[in-house]
This record gives C-alpha cells, structure tokens and sequence, in this order.
C-alpha cells in the first residue's frame, strides 16, 4: 500500500472526478485514516475525490493509496464500483458519466458500466437529455423543482421567461407546477407567442389572485366556460335541494346523472318540484353536450 | 414532387422471405430496381438490426389471416370495414400518423404473395352473398405508395372483379393511380383519397402528394372507370378551418356523384402515447378531452359542430353516403339525427359481414 500525499493529489488527474459530492465516510473514520485505499494511476487519482477534499478540510496530511493498472473504461468501472451506488446516482452525477464517456471516446463501450449505475435500462439518454438542459433547467432539476421530462420540454423557451414562470409557480406543489409549466408551453406554441408577449403573459399570471387557475382557462377556455355554466346552472337550480347533478367526464356523453336521498313524503315532494324546474331548464343544460 | 413513376428506389435493400422469393411482385420489384440488393431471409428476424428502418423493405408472406375486421374502436360505432394488409407502414411522414414513429425502426412490409387474401375474400363474398363487403388495404400503409412498383392491387382486381357484393378500396394519400387506369375489368373497386386542405397538407403531410393532385388522381381515375371515394380524416381545426374544408369540398363537385362510393369523415384524434411523439405540433394543443376508448378527441359539442358544418357543406355538392369514422353514438345521432342502421344510404355500408374474421 502506498501513501497519498494530499496537497499533491488534489491539483493532478481530476478526470475522475465525477462525483464531487460522495464522501462516504465520516470525518472521525476519516481523522483515523480508516477509509478504503484510494486508487490512483500514477498521478491520477481515480476515486475519493471528495474524500481527499475533506481529508485536507480535516487537516490530514495524507491518506492510503493503491497504484492501479488499467485503461480509462476499466478506472470508471473501478470508481463507479467503490462508489457502490447503484440506482443511487442523481441526473448531474450521470451526465458526469456520460461526459467522460463522451470525451474519451467510450461511449461505444458504456455497457460496460451501466450496469454499475442503474439496474434496469441505460441512463445514456437520461444523461443526455438532462446535459442538453441551459443551466436553469439543470439546477431545477437537480434540486427536485421539476422532472427531466418537463425541463426537457422547456428548454426552447427563453430564460428570462424560465426565471419568472418558476417564480411565479415557486408556491404550488410539484404536480401543479409541472402542469403549469407544460400548460405555459403549449400556450406559447398553440398561439405563436414571441418572447415579449409570453413575458406579458406572465406578468399577468402572476399578477392574478390564482395563476394556476388563470393559466389552465387560458389552455382550456372553452371546457372552463363550459365547467363555469354547468356549475352555475346547478347551483342556481339545485342548491339546498339535495339533488347532485353530475355532468359526464370531458362533457362527452348522452346525458347528465341526477341522484337525491329522501327521508320522506314531503321532502320527496320538494325533491320533484325542483326536478320539473330542471326539466323545464334542460335545454341550456343539454347546450353543453350538443 | 412527381408520384407518377419511381426514378430511383425507395428503398436501399430488400429482404425477401425465402417461402415467396419467386412471386411475380418480387421480380417486379427486383426487373425494376437491379442495383437493390435482395437479401434472402427465413423469417424477419434474421434482418440485420442496422437495417430495421423505412429504407429497407420485407418482402413476405402474410402473417396471420391476411383478411381482418377493422378493430374499431371501444364505445365507438364502427364501420364494419374488413382490411387486408398489403403493404404494411408508409413514409409520408404525417405528423398525426402514429406508424411515422414506430417505422424508424421497421422495414416497411409488403405482403408479395396476394393468392390467400384473394381466396380469403373469395371465401367470405360467398359467405355474404346477401349483404355488401367493403375490403380495403389501406389500414395499415398507404394502398398505392409503392403499388406501381409491386403492382399488387392489380393482381387483387384482377382476381375479384366478378364479385358484384364486394367494393374493393384502396385508399392513398398519392396521385400514384396510373398504373391501374387500364386494367379492364375493375368490378367494384374504389379508389379512395384522403383529402385536406392544401395548408394542412403542406405543414401536416410533407411528403404526400398535394391536394390538388390527389383530386386529379381521383379525376383520372373515375374517367377510367373506377369508383371513387374520400376521406376527411383527420379533419384538424384551426383558425379558418371551415373556409379551407369548404373550398376542397367544393372541389369535389366536379365529380359526378354516382362515382363516388362514399365520404367519411373523422375528427382529429390521438391515443394518450402519441401526445409526446407528435410533441410541438400546434394544433395538438387545441382543447381535447378522453374519450371512452382512451383516445383524446375534440370537445364533443365542438365536434358536432364541425361535422354538421362538413355535412352541409358536402351535401351541397355531392349526393353520396356519408359516415363518420369512429365516432359515438351521440355524435352520430346530433349529425345526422339518428344511428346508421337506421338511416337508408349508409345501412348497406354499415352492415357487418358474418363468417369467422
């Protein structure tokens, strides 16, 4: 075994520095240099990098070390192995990957440590998709804001535009967001709107009591016009009837449910008057299937 | 773009199954375009995985029953279409077509041994003597895309044309209908086209033929003595939407209507898988809700609307049936104030065929 001398070791080699984050042992493990030797390739270190950063932070002077043979693929292989993560990499850490594949030329021979990294299937699109993201996308994902899918399919759209729609549905849960999000896009493309126009947009969203409920009638005007009538026509019929009136899924159906409980004679009485009520009224009802 | 003849292949290699290597339509292929290599194969799966793509074309036997019911589709009437698949996948590129997608990475297929779907509808015009059967090929790929190269529709109408109770479609989005135009006995054949307006054909269909030459197809095609029919399918809205229909509806009224079999009609539609694929496509992002098949359509109120306006139109025009593509029973009912079994010019149409299918 040899010895790592820090200062050294933290300036040569940094290709393998993929995972900047991983420190897998404490600092009183690390204080007593009870950590696994660290591999390096003459003067590359090949794994610890964040082990050797907080070994320094500590104060250590230096750490056990092995002097490993190999070509690049079999160092990755060999790092990605004594990370012992596997299913546990986050998107950047991938996309770290898969730029070193890329910039030594591996990719052809990625199944070689796909299987270090995820269980089932290749995270190669993954990583790339999520390297093709501008950096505001990156960083919202990485920080769980929002999925890859969603950040993939915001990417065209401007920053400024980004920074503001993500401040403006920074207060909703994760679902409301990506809803919002994917809603803003396909309004942008449904209508042409150039930057300056979605910006004003926005502005407007966000100046509104509800921006969730502002955007979704602007994706669906006509199925919120039609949810507004059908809601004000029961309850300006139905209300403190008893009487639930269902409207069909989509309004895309025969007909409307009606459905009431009575506890007697005279209820039952109310119950059927206000039905002959509905009946005289359906047509503007049945305006909405037709 | 000429889609009259075929200057250079389509295709940079051809797989043929070796159980239908000496069909006519394999040697037509192979007289016509010699510098193609034909590659003999067992069985499909012995293509070289690098060529699973639209550039490549399997030549093969059908798999299965060539002859099937269209699936149709759940809480949707059907048409009772019967379907042979004849050429399997197409590469006009369509932006709503979900074959465009799955096709990267599928050769397109071209059943070259027409013997058992001919027998088959044989077997099942007997079996319907009393009703009408309408066959088509043109479910799964565009009937008449690579037909003059193959020439496969011309053995079918050759081999059916004494059927009175069958109508024969082919349906294609090409003006590719010439090599056809001298057969002489043509029996019930149809020659279908699937119409829209030039914009949506330019933006939404690039690489099929334009409007105006699929009408002179039509034209051609009805001279010679052919039926014809036509398909609004999908019919796409968009701002000026009914102008644009209407000017091609109008352009059907130089067809005498005797000629013309029947028109269809069908809304824009799209399973929940296809939203990703088509990801970008503006007028995807109209208003749609789920419907009971799971497919996503127009607002039914809105697609009642937009088939009334169609039928007004057409019937000002053209005196042929007309019926909708997978559509509700409650759609059908405010369009044409009643189901199509109960409505004379479409119970023919509408008429399911008995006989195992």
């Amino acid at each position: 075994m040899n010895i790592l001398e820090l200062e050294e070791s933290l300036f040569q080699g940094k290709d393998y520095d993929l995972f900047p984050d991983s420190c897998p042992v404490d600092d009183e493990l690390l204080s007593r240099h009870l950590v696994p030797p660290l591999p390096k390739s003459g003067k590359t270190l090949v794994w610890g990098h964040a082990l050797v950063r907080r070994a320094g932070e500590l104060g250590l002077k230096d750490l056990p070390s092995v002097e490993i043979q190999g070509d690049e693929m079999e160092l990755l292989s060999l790092a990605l192995r004594l990370e012992g993560r596997r299913d546990g990499f986050s998107l950047k850490e991938k996309g770290e990957v898969y730029s070193f594949l890329e910039k030594k030329h591996l990719l052809s021979r990625s199944d070689e440590v796909i299987p270090l990294i995820q269980s089932d299937g290749s995270f190669l699109m993954q990583a790339k998709k999520y390297l093709e993201l501008p950096g505001i996308l990156k960083e919202s994902v990485d920080t769980g804001y929002m999925d890859l899918k969603t950040a993939g399919m915001l990417t065209g759209l401007d920053t400024n535009i980004l920074k503001r729609a993500l401040e403006i549905f920074s207060s909703g849960t994760f679902s409301q967001r990506r809803t919002a999000l994917v809603f803003m896009r396909e309004i942008s493309i449904r209508d042409s709107l150039s930057s300056e126009k979605l910006l004003k947009l926005l502005e407007e969203m966000g100046a509104s009591e509800d921006p969730f409920h502002f955007l979704e009638a602007l994706r669906y005007p006509r199925l919120t016009e039609m949810r507004r009538d059908f809601k004000n026509f029961s309850s300006r019929l139905l209300e403190g009837s008893g009487i639930q009136l269902t409207e069909p899924p989509g309004f895309e159906g025969k007909g409307f449910s009606v459905s009431f409980q009575y506890t007697g004679k005279k209820q039952l009485g109310r119950v059927l008057d206000t039905l002959a009520r509905l009946r005289e009224e359906s047509d503007e009802l049945f305006k909405l299937l037709r | 773009m000429s889609y009259s003849n075929f200057l250079d292949s389509p295709f940079l290699r051809a797989y043929v199954s070796s159980s239908v290597a000496d069909m006519p339509a394999v040697h037509r292929f192979s007289e016509r375009f010699p510098q193609v290599p034909l590659i003999r194969v067992k069985e499909k799966q012995e293509i070289d995985p690098v060529h699973m793509n639209s550039k490549t074309v399997f030549l093969s036997e059908p798999q299965g029953d060539p002859v099937t019911r269209c699936p149709g589709s759940r809480g949707h009437l059907c048409c009772n279409y019967i379907t042979v698949d004849q050429y399997v996948g197409c590469t006009l590129g369509c932006s709503y077509c979900i074959m465009k997608h799955y096709l990267n990475f599928e050769p397109i297929t071209v059943m070259v041994d027409p013997r058992p779907g001919i027998a088959r509808i044989r077997e099942l015009a007997a079996l319907n003597d009393d009703r009408v059967l309408r066959i088509g090929t043109g479910e799964v790929g565009d009937s008449l895309q690579y037909d003059p190269i193959f020439r496969l529709s011309e053995d079918y109408i050759q081999a059916i044309h004494d059927l009175e109770n069958v109508y024969f479609e082919l349906k294609t989005k090409t003006d590719r209908v010439d090599h056809l135009l001298d057969i002489p006995e043509k029996g019930k054949t149809v020659l279908g086209f699937s119409l829209n307006p030039p914009s949506v054909v330019q933006r939404e269909e690039p690489d099929a033929a334009d409007l105006y030459a699929r009408l002179a197809a039509a034209r051609r095609g009805a001279a010679a003595g052919y039926l014809v029919s036509f398909h609004f399918d999908p019919i796409i809205r968009y701002q000026g939407w009914e102008e644009d229909y209407a000017q091609v509806v109008s352009a059907l009224g130089e067809f005498d209507s005797k000629k013309i079999a029947w028109i269809s009609l069908g809304t824009f539609r799209y399973p929940p898988g296809l939203k990703d694929k088509m990801d970008g496509v503006s007028y995807l992002y109209d208003e749609f809700v789920r419907c009971r098949d799971g497919k996503f359509r127009y607002i039914q109120k809105v697609r009642i609307g937009m088939y009334r306006f169609m039928v007004e139109q057409l019937r000002l025009k053209v005196n042929a049936p007309i019926y909708l593509c997978m559509e509700s029973d409650e759609v059908w009912r405010r369009v044409f104030s009643d189901l199509p079994d109960n409505l004379l010019e479409l119970r023919s149409v509408f008429v399911p065929p008995c006989g195992r299918l």
